[in-house]
């Protein structure tokens, strides 16, 4: 804990957001901020991990550790990084190309693995740093540059699939709304194992669709009708809402041991500060003879 | 006739499932403890039942590298086995078989008349000494060593090492069907065979696959986690190190696909542990972009790539060193990276060990280049001595340097191109690792000074890494050879034991092994070159790669190419064909 509270502030690196202005990244960028600021953790605390694309690009607009790794590959990094030091707090910032795409695997088995790690996924349904194509998330009919007949393809919707996969943690907000994206970001930070948090974060140069007006007229707080995020059938029900109402809040959530918990060989001390100076392996040798 | 002693090559063939791996291994163990040297492999193919497999095991007072294509004991489970390497048998040769499962005739022998048959009821033996049918391996063990004239003491100790945690039932069952199929030949043929074996005394030897010396390494190395997918030939050391996990507390991880290995094992090492990933072709064309991320990030990075015949899926289980010139080009751009190929266990377990220490000294990724033949053939071999295998830590930023920052200047142009770098969660100055061009904190940034001062940082960090290198080039026999054999990786020991085999003809000839593919030695290969009297370049792939690389980069060539890309490791015969030819 540092002695002074933090502020929202003292996460901003020498360089300011280079997104479009009124894009929805600055909501979740605030939101981060905010939630870093509210747990008290200094800069070097944590290590944020992000992936490729706009979302990605926030690497170079926050103050804390970061990985900037490669497109849709933001998942396996931090929870390498968390095996290593599981004292680590670890966060992971992506696009929805690029988790639900590029990296759709390692979702899947993220959400089965239960790495205790933070993702916060912006879902803008359209591919925003390549100007413009079809996303994951894209509605069907959608014309883009890359689907000029319009998209023939299903969209995914995240936080059905994250339930259906065995998410632990799942939940949606909206970047319009930072005080309860903060709120959220919070409670996924502390869920003891891995956290899906899709962000409804409008595009306002590629997705004229999907605007901020057009998920003001349809997001709902959950809390709003007493949802029971205990309970799988219905959280999954909700999950599937899209169109005329959008949930937002903690869909669903489980307590369940998480990966580092379960492996004998992390008990005890993080792997990181294991010394390396105490190998023996003569008895290995020993019983090759 | 005086027999032969200790000087022979036992085979085993039968359909996949019939458990034949074991009982060469528990050969070879045999005759390692019998004071003797020996080599086995394998060859099956890719499915789990039926299909072809044999497993060969060569013996010899004196150290041998490669097993010979003839053979002087035929254990057959099956017909094929019969059709197929009966031809190979030496004369005075014999085969085992059981003649209530497989009855020989003249027409499978391929007109052989100087082969003898031993029939030996070998599930017979196996059911009424308490055993399941498969226990007939265990029989035909004990019906060779009757056969070669070994005493079965040994193999009763072996039996207790190896079965004695299932229990002393386990250990009796064993050891009382080995000395059935014993006691079975040393009745029904008691006739003299042509070999025998005659326990020596000698230092304790290891039996052991390139794999299992590549965990070792890994272990005492330093590894604390490994992620893989698993791909033959090179899921042993995931299993291996799956097993050992909790004896020297560390991490293994099955993960997802090859893409996650390595993602992984950059996100442990970017934390401050020891990481590695491992795979065949196939999962390392999957790496591809992670090998460059950790060269950007300069991450520290080991991966293993055990080679197997490709393109695609390829001959899975098979041998073949064609990766070379992918492993050396891999990913898009120009960076450092280490490139590694052992030609034999030892040379596996030491360098394994040191790639860590390379890595993380240098911020770059370094790969260790096996194949099939290395990866799952047994050696016997000296025991290494672990206090050879130096944990030199380095490249990590000292905590009062980072303390009173807040902006860690982790990639600052040093004339070393190493910076040190602290590792998250460490207090003081942060950074990011980053895959796009980034300039001191880690930054993105495009500009065009900025980009050659990182590119040039990174580059220089191989020369630096030069000096902490053993010699790239390792020398096998004695100098001034009429004849060099240029060689690099498993193909070592093929070359190693012609020179052998040559020797014994008179005839003088050396091996010269690149054990560094990268950096390549160019200056010091291109200087052997000058002075050999003649020179042949062997090696496992369709393209000649090192000739090609040698040429490239060296500015000569060797004056005679021998290539094999059948999926099948060289024959010592056939390098010693090659140099009689040659001279
Ligand atoms: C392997 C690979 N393929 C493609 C790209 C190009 N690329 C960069 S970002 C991106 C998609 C970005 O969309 P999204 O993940 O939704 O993020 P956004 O920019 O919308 O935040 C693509 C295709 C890449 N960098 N790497
Ligand atoms: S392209 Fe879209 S997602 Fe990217 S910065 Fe602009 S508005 Fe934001």
């Amino acid at each position: 804990m540092a002695d002074t509270p933090l502020k929202n502030t003292d996460y901003n690196s020498p360089h300011f957001p280079t997104w479009c202005p009124g894009c929805g990244n600055f909501g979740i960028w605030t939101g981060l901020k905010n939630a870093f600021a509210e747990l008290g953790w200094k800069p070097s605390d944590v290590l944020v991990v992000y992936g490729i694309g706009c979302s990605g690009n926030m690497s170079s607009f926050v103050k804390a550790y970061g990985f900037h790794g490669l497109h849709g590959r933001a998942l396996p990094v931090a929870i390498g990084a968390k095996l290593a030091n599981k004292d680590l707090h670890v966060v992971v910032i992506g696009g929805d190309g690029d988790g639900y795409g590029e990296g759709g695997n390692h979702f899947l088995h993220a959400l089965r693995g239960n790495v205790d790690i933070t993702y916060i996924v912006h879902d803008n349904q359209v591919y925003g740093l390549t100007k413009g194509q079809m996303a994951p998330t894209t509605e069907v009919g959608e014309v883009t540059s890359s689907t000029p007949e319009g998209v023939i393809d299903q969209p995914i919707d995240p936080v059905a699939l994250a339930i259906a996969a065995g998410g632990s943690f799942v939940a949606q907000a909206f970047s319009g709304d930072t005080p309860q994206l903060t709120q959220l970001i919070i409670e996924a930070i502390k869920h003891p194992g891995f956290s899906h948090l899709n962000v409804l974060q409008p595009c306002v140069t590629f997705n004229h669709h999907n605007t901020f007006a057009w998920f003001y007229r349809r997001v709902y707080k959950l809390e709003s009708v007493n949802h029971d995020f205990s309970n799988k059938a219905e959280a999954f029900a909700r999950a599937l809402e899209w169109g005329e109402k959008i949930p937002t809040g903690i869909l669903y959530r489980e307590i369940r041991p998480t990966w580092e918990a379960k492996e004998k060989e992390l008990a005890g001390l993080p792997l990181v500060q294991r010394p390396l100076d105490t190998i023996n392996i003569s008895q290995t040798l020993q019983s090759l003879t | 006739m005086k027999p032969t002693v200790n000087r022979f090559t036992w085979k085993i063939g039968g359909a996949a499932g019939d458990g034949i791996m074991v009982t060469g291994a528990i050969l070879h163990k045999y005759c390692t403890r019998a004071g003797l040297w020996a080599v086995d492999y394998s060859e099956y193919p890719s499915l789990i039942r039926g299909g072809h497999n044999t497993q060969v095991v060569q013996v010899d007072e004196e150290q041998i590298f490669t097993h010979d294509q003839g053979n002087e004991i035929l254990v057959a489970l099956n017909e094929e086995t019969v059709r197929l390497h009966a031809k190979e048998i030496s004369p005075g040769g014999a085969i085992i078989h059981d003649p209530d499962r497989l009855v020989i005739n003249d027409a499978m022998l391929a007109d052989r008349k100087d082969i003898q048959l031993i029939p030996v009821p070998l599930v017979k033996l196996a059911l009424e000494n308490k055993g399941k049918d498969l226990m007939r391996n265990t029989v035909a063990l004990g019906a060779t060593l009757g056969l070669l004239d070994a005493p079965l003491r040994l193999i009763e100790e072996i039996f207790t090492d190896t079965f004695k945690a299932k229990g002393d039932a386990v250990v009796n069952e064993n050891i009382a069907i080995c000395r059935a199929g014993y006691d079975y030949v040393r009745q029904n043929h008691p006739e003299p065979f042509p070999w025998k074996i005659e326990p020596r005394r000698n230092d304790p030897r290891m039996v052991i696959t390139g794999n299992d010396a590549i965990t070792l390494g890994l272990i005492q190395g330093g590894l604390k986690l490994y992620a893989a997918y698993p791909m033959t030939p090179a899921s042993s050391i995931l299993t291996n190190l799956a097993e050992m996990a909790s004896t020297y507390d560390l991490v293994a991880k099955h993960v997802e696909d090859e893409i996650a290995a390595v993602n992984v094992a950059i996100g442990a090492s970017f934390a401050g542990i020891r990481a590695a990933c491992g795979t065949s072709g196939g999962g390392f064309s999957l790496m591809v972009e992670g090998l460059g991320l950790a060269a950007m990030s300069e991450t520290p990075l080991v991966i293993i790539n055990a080679q197997r015949p490709g393109p695609a899926t390829g001959l899975p289980t098979w041998t073949e060193q064609g990766d070379l010139r992918f492993i050396l080009h891999a990913a898009q751009g120009d960076f450092p990276r280490i490139v590694i190929a052992p030609g034999d266990t030892e040379q596996a377990f030491y360098e394994t060990a040191r790639a860590l220490n390379l890595a993380e000294q240098f911020h770059l990724p370094v790969i260790i280049l096996t194949d099939k033949y290395l990866a799952e053939g047994h050696w016997s071999t000296p025991v290494y001595d672990q206090k050879k295998v130096l944990v030199e830590r380095g490249g990590f930023a000292a905590a009062h340097e980072q303390a009173s920052k807040e902006w860690y200047g982790r990639y600052e142009d040093t004339p070393s191109g190493v910076t040190p770098r602290p590792v998250p969660g460490k207090p003081g100055g942060v950074f990011i690792a980053n895959s796009d061009e980034h300039d001191v904190f880690g930054f993105a940034s495009e500009t065009a000074e900025n980009r050659l001062i990182q590119a040039n940082k990174r580059a220089r960090k191989l020369d630096s890494a030069l000096k902490a290198m053993p010699p790239r080039l390792v020398w096998w026999g004695e100098p001034n050879a009429d004849l060099t054999f240029v060689t690099w990786g498993s193909t070592t020991y093929a070359c190693r034991e012609a020179i052998r085999k040559l020797a014994t003809m008179g005839i003088h000839a050396n091996v010269l092994q690149v054990l560094y593919l990268w950096p390549f030695p160019a200056d010091e290969l291109k200087a052997e070159l000058g002075k050999m009297k003649k020179s042949v370049l062997v090696e496992g792939n369709q393209s000649a790669q090192l000739h090609g690389l040698i040429k490239q980069l060296c500015g000569r060539s060797c004056d005679h190419e021998k290539l094999k890309y059948d999926g099948r490791p060289f024959w010592p015969e056939e390098l010693v064909a090659l140099a009689k030819e040659i001279l």
